[in-house]
Parts: structure tokens; C-alpha cells; sequence
């Protein structure tokens, strides 16, 4: 792990193939970050329990609480908080769009050359617990 | 329960930027039926990107 990655990170899927093409897993990969590739529905269980390994957090970087691309790099920071100011029109609209299918949008960071992704918040289902559940409704 | 999503999106990249663009030039914030297509079906392509599955596959596929 890179001496700065202070907390272990992880993206769950169905396939390994799958996770590695996420649109996601490109920036972490360019910085150098180590990702964990989770690619059993039973693995993402696990963490939502396991919080903690080791004093290091354990995240999945498909969550929206979590951002350790320029992180501590302040110029970056403005320069992100100055582009949300100025998409803040495309922003308004995407969410009017649609609506209350989406709880919030923003402007990223972590894309490297996609133009949009879909994170789940930090306590809600991520997208391979929505599918985990639908399988097994009753 | 469905999951609670977030859309994040790159403003480096150039769609982004063209419907930005295309939202300052317009009066009333509206962009019209094409470019409501266009973000339907990128919406639509990010959740299966993202791991989701789709609502109505059928919507999908016709818009394509």
C-alpha cells in the first residue's frame, strides 16, 4: 500500500472482469492506490461489519464518503470547490431531472474520462447489495 | 429498500461541458427533448456502469 493510503480500500462487483473496467477503479489505479476487488456478494456482508482492520478504516471507494484524490493537496481543493460553482446550473438540472431517483448530484473528482457514475451514500445499500436483496425479497 | 444514489460528474469531461454550456444559453434552464434523451441514456449507461440494473430495459434500448 502507498505509505499516505490511510485506509484500505475496496469495490465490491459481480465479476473481476466487472470491477476492474469500473469507470471508478481508473483514478485510484492512475494514483497507485491499492484497491481490494470484491467480487463475491457475501464479501461486501462482511464489511458492512468489519469497519476497522488493523487501526486502518476499511472503505468501498463506491460510496460517496469517501475522497483520497487530493486530499490533502489545498490548491486542488479550491480549484474542485470553484467547479462546483460553476457547474452549479448543470448540477440544479440533473437533479430536477430526475428527480427523486437520485438523492443528490455533484461534481467529482475521481473520473478519469467518464462523464458520469453512480455512488451510493455511505449508510444506504451500494448497487451489489440492492441486487443481493432483490434476490432474495419475499 | 433501494439503494440512496449519488451522480457524481466529471466536469473535465466534454458532454459535461457542452450541456453546461447549453443551460447558460437557455432562457428558462431547460434543454429541450433531444438533450433530455441524451441524459437518459447517459444516466441510464452510468447505472449499469455503476453495478445497477436498469428499470425499464425496454425504455433503454429504444432510446438507443
Amino acid at each position: 500500500m502507498k505509505p499516505d493510503q490511510d485506509t484500505i480500500l475496496y469495490l465490491p462487483g459481480d465479476s473481476k472482469e466487472g470491477i476492474l473496467a469500473s469507470p471508478i477503479l481508473k483514478k485510484y489505479k492512475k494514483r497507485g492506490y491499492e484497491v481490494l476487488i470484491m467480487d463475491d456478494p457475501i464479501d461486501e456482508f462482511c464489511t458492512q461489519h468489519l469497519t476497522e482492520y488493523e487501526k486502518k478504516k476499511v472503505k468501498s471507494i463506491a460510496k460517496d464518503d469517501i475522497n483520497l484524490i487530493d486530499s490533502t493537496d489545498e490548491v486542488a481543493k479550491k480549484k474542485l470547490q470553484k467547479l462546483k460553482e460553476m457547474y452549479k446550473p448543470l448540477t440544479d438540472w440533473w437533479k430536477k431531472f430526475l428527480g427523486s431517483q437520485v438523492e443528490k448530484v455533484t461534481i467529482s473528482n475521481k473520473l478519469d474520462d467518464d462523464p458520469l457514475f453512480i455512488l451510493t451514500s455511505q449508510y444506504g445499500f451500494s448497487a451489489t447489495m440492492e441486487k443481493v436483496n432483490r434476490a432474495q425479497a419475499f | 429498500m433501494l439503494a440512496k444514489k449519488t451522480l457524481e460528474l466529471n466536469p473535465h469531461h466534454s458532454v459535461m461541458k457542452e450541456m453546461l454550456a447549453k443551460i447558460k444559453e437557455s432562457a428558462d434552464n431547460e434543454l429541450g427533448k433531444e438533450r433530455d434523451d441524451l441524459a437518459t441514456l447517459l444516466y441510464n449507461v452510468a447505472l449499469l456502469n455503476s453495478g445497477f440494473s436498469i428499470d425499464e430495459p425496454l425504455e433503454f434500448t429504444t432510446t438507443l
